[in-house]
């Protein structure tokens, strides 16, 4: 029969059954955010673990030279390498692996004999006591000018470097949604106030402290929270599940497989838990900052 | 005491009441009684001069020691103030869930309460569905639930009739005897009349104070030291 002291204040109101769905929306964002600044960094190092300890060197064709002598001088290279110290394997990637890498951008009927294409050694480092890759360069450029040498950093640092703005970009949205949840919350946490002044002065005048009187929104929020980030993160769970899907049908090889791991996961479900504390922490900050203006 | 910049409301009141005393507030409408009992239910604080309720000045008071200076002092308000959402048995325990006490002695104390209040039939009512006299009760049983030093009661009895209005008046004076202080605000010469308690008068913001059988006007300061409030301009 005694209703619950923390359930004096609020009566059900038509306006509070709209804060859920904007919370969820707000939540739906940032899951969308969050997830991809997650595959980002994913794809990031797996590219980076793919790579490191790893050089390929590039043998230009000289013009006008016959195909078996470029194969002479790429088994010659392999040797050199295969002797240097610091180099765990080298290999020379056949001419149809090469073809097949080229595929997605050339199409598969290509004709590609008649291209001067250059020959490819994948030469792995020893991890315990790499060499200096500039040494190696210079040992490589003496052996045959037609021979360049890639560790692929350049290409490594401007894509670390545009995965890291992405992430950059991706977080400062997430830190937005956060904002505009809170002031959806102090919104919606004012409002109630100013619906319910006359209960709050009573219960005020009979000696409610503040954090009693607030704790009756805070229970508000911290439910319209849980219920807006459960919308959310649903919402943002089927729209990665469909993305997914999409991307499944995609030719892959142009891209790494990369997806959600199970931390990922839990990092996700865990958004309409932060947006069920926010959103009790907003609405007791704004009832007691109110509060404190009356005597 | 003012009201942000407009004129003084109350200006030359001075007054001390005893514990376990029972007063009369009485003068026209605007004199000033509901802004003085606003100061002593710690509504406002006092713009100048001294309020010194349960041996605690008031004006300086810090406000986390408030709430539990207004737990001591039960309110009927004038306009009831009852809690249109909550049933008549929710805002009677009010005061009790405030305090914090254990919910099985509030169940025990409002339905004791509200059986003693005539309201027995109606613990589940919201207040909308209360006549006029029903709502006054549920008022007077919220104020006096939590057994204050001081109850504070502005026209307590000007919705209902003659015969509850007494009777009510008994109930306050029930109080009374078990030692609350009580001050009741109203325009009642009947009441006044019958049950024969000082009255403290406003007129034009300053406060006569007038013993029960004593001519009206007089002017003195009734209550001996310590006082359950006191007021200085």
């Amino acid at each position: 029969m005694i209703r619950r002291r923390s359930d004096l204040v609020l009566s059900r109101e038509p306006s509070a059954r709209l804060v859920p769905w904007i919370i969820g929306l707000m939540t739906y964002l940032a899951c969308l955010m969050l997830a991809g600044a997650l595959l980002l960094s994913e794809l990031l190092d797996q590219w980076t673990s793919d790579l490191t300890g790893t050089v390929t060197v590039q043998v230009m064709p000289m013009e006008g030279e016959p195909p078996d002598v470029i194969e002479d001088r790429v088994d010659k290279l392999v040797r050199l390498l295969q002797r240097s110290r610091g180099v765990a394997s080298a290999r020379s990637i056949p001419l149809p692996e090469i073809t097949a890498m080229l595929e997605p951008w050339l199409g598969a009927g290509a004709s590609l004999e008649a291209l001067p294409l250059p020959r490819l050694i994948d030469v792995e480092l020893d991890e315990t006591s790499p060499p200096s890759v500039g040494a190696l360069r210079t040992m490589l450029s003496n052996a045959d000018p037609g021979a360049v040498l890639d560790d692929h950093g350049i290409w490594q640092e401007q894509l670390s470097g545009l995965i890291g703005a992405l992430g950059t970009v991706a977080g400062f949205i997430v830190i937005l949604v956060a904002v505009a949840t809170v002031g959806i919350v102090v919104f919606a946490t004012r409002s109630g106030m100013a619906a319910h002044q006359d209960v709050i002065e009573v219960l005020h005048l009979i000696g409610a402290r503040d954090v009693f009187i607030a704790r009756q929104f805070q229970n508000l929020a911290l439910s319209q929270g849980l219920r807006g980030g459960l919308i959310g993160i649903a919402l943002g769970a089927a729209t990665l599940w469909g993305l997914g899907r999409a991307a499944a049908h995609l030719d892959t090889s142009m891209l790494p497989p990369v997806s959600l791991l199970a931390w990922h996961w839990g990092v996700l479900a865990a958004l309409p838990l932060a947006t069920a504390l926010i959103a009790n922490w907003t609405a007791k900050r704004t009832v007691v900052r109110s509060l404190r203006k009356l005597v | 005491m003012r009201y942000g910049t407009g004129p003084e409301v109350l200006r030359e009141v001075t007054f001390s009441l005893a514990p376990g005393s029972f007063h009369f507030l009485t003068g026209r409408s605007g004199a000033g009684k509901s802004s003085l009992l606003k100061l002593m239910y710690l509504a406002h604080r006092p713009s100048r001069g001294l309020i010194t309720l349960f041996d605690e000045d008031i004006a300086t008071a810090p406000r986390k020691r408030l709430p539990l200076l207004r737990r001591r002092v039960g309110v009927v308000f004038q306009e009831f103030r009852l809690l249109n959402h909550l049933s008549a048995f929710d805002n009677v325990a009010l005061p009790l869930q405030v305090a914090g006490v254990r919910d099985s002695t509030v169940r025990k104390n409002v339905r004791e309460l509200l059986n003693w209040t005539g309201l027995a039939d109606h613990m589940k009512a919201r207040p909308p569905t209360l006549s006029g006299g029903q709502q006054q009760r549920v008022a007077i049983a919220r104020a006096i639930i939590a057994k204050p030093s001081l109850l504070l009661a502005d026209e307590p009895t000007g919705n209902v009739d003659e015969a509850m209005g007494v009777r009510l008046l008994y109930l306050f004076e029930e109080l009374n005897r078990m030692g609350t202080t009580v001050v009741i605000a109203t325009h009642s010469e009947a009441l006044i009349s019958r049950f024969q308690h000082p009255v403290l008068h406003l007129e034009d913001g300053v406060l006569t104070t007038r013993q029960a059988s004593a001519a009206r006007g007089s002017s003195s300061d009734d209550a001996p030291s310590p006082s359950a409030a006191e007021a200085k301009p």
